[in-house]
């Protein structure tokens, strides 16, 4: 960090290599946008810019960004939350995937489970999405994760415990399919 | 004694577990790790929790939440804290004279002696010039300096 500060180009670049798309794809997936997304990453690490001077080593990193990102998404949220989500909004998630996925050059069939991940995990209420997403695709750690989102490591188990069987649920009726198109 | 199935507890319990952290060891808390673990080795039922687990672990793997949104890094970068050049340049010549850490410590100790020189050089204590001049100290000046005695030396003691 205090690398950055310094306005070494490289330290910043590696900073920015490492947590950008991670950072988008949890504020896609609290807010289902991807242009807000991005613009709620690009936020983020203009605040870290601007705060590397005082930088007090109490926090790592990536968690300080990640509650950045977090409490932006919910600011975001909140600012939606008067007008009722349209159809397009949906579709827009549904169009982000299926863009991202081609990015990654993977198989139509991979493709489609991620589809039908995606979708069933955007029919999860947002707080279980984000658990979801921090401790299970970025690895953190039960309490880095109830750091991230300002909760108890009780309340984020519950959140985590009804998001799983809630997705389990919703992907029981094509749990074959996709048992079929993973093998 | 062994038993041969979970007990209602322990299936209760690892049953939350993967339901909050899935069916793999590093994603759960540690506190809990070795516990879970040694149920698995030893019970079937155990394990058949797991690989149910395990099967929505496999699908949310499929959806890694990683859009590609590296067209952002330029614009980010942009924003970044800038060096400055000419602090580079002076830090640069320092360092060339200087390679160690801590330039202030020479500087210091150059300035020290550059000031006390002048303050010695412009105050001209007394102590320099007022000197008592000893009977030995003038007999050598008179010597060194005096021009009669060298004359005087009677001839054939010197060879």
């Amino acid at each position: 960090m205090a690398r950055v500060a310094q306005g070494d180009a490289n330290a910043c670049r590696l900073l920015v290599q490492r947590h950008l798309n991670p950072l988008v794809g949890l504020a896609m997936r609290m807010t289902g946008n991807k242009s807000e997304a991005e613009d709620i990453a690009q936020e983020a690490f203009v605040r870290l810019w601007k705060q590397s001077h005082q930088w007090q080593p109490k926090a790592k990193i990536s968690t300080w960004l990640y509650r950045v990102t977090h409490n932006l998404a919910i600011d975001t949220i909140r600012r939606k939350k008067r007008q009722k989500l349209s159809e397009s909004d949906q579709l827009e998630i549904s169009k982000g995937i299926t863009a991202s996925q081609k990015n990654q050059d993977q198989t139509l069939h991979q493709q489609d489970i991620t589809r039908q991940v995606e979708i069933a995990m955007s029919h999860l209420p947002e707080r279980q999405r984000t658990a979801i997403t921090l401790v299970h695709h970025r690895d953190m750690t039960n309490k880095e994760a109830a750091t991230v989102m300002d909760i108890s490591v009780d309340a984020l188990e519950s959140l985590l415990a009804r998001g799983r069987r809630g997705l389990k649920e919703i992907l029981a009726d094509s749990r074959t399919d996709l048992l079929g198109a993973e093998a | 004694m062994t038993s041969t199935s979970l007990s209602s507890q322990d299936k209760t319990k690892l049953t939350f577990l993967f339901d909050c952290y899935g069916a793999h060891p590093h994603r759960w808390p540690e506190d809990r790790r070795e516990w879970a673990s040694n149920l698995i080795k030893q019970y079937p039922e155990a394990r058949m929790l797991r690989d149910q687990a395990l099967e929505l672990d496999n699908f949310l793997d499929k959806a890694p939440a990683e859009p590609n949104s590296s067209h952002l890094m330029h614009e980010i970068l942009a924003q970044a804290p800038q060096k400055k050049y000419h602090q580079d340049l002076k830090t640069n010549l320092l360092c060339q004279l200087w390679p160690f850490e801590s330039i202030w410590r020479p500087l210091s100790a150059l300035t020290t002696a550059g000031l006390f020189g002048i303050l010695l050089g412009t105050s001209s204590p007394s102590f320099l010039y007022n000197q008592d001049v000893t009977e030995i100290e003038s007999a050598y000046l008179e010597f060194s300096l005096g021009d009669s005695f060298s004359n005087n030396f009677p001839e054939g003691e010197i060879d």
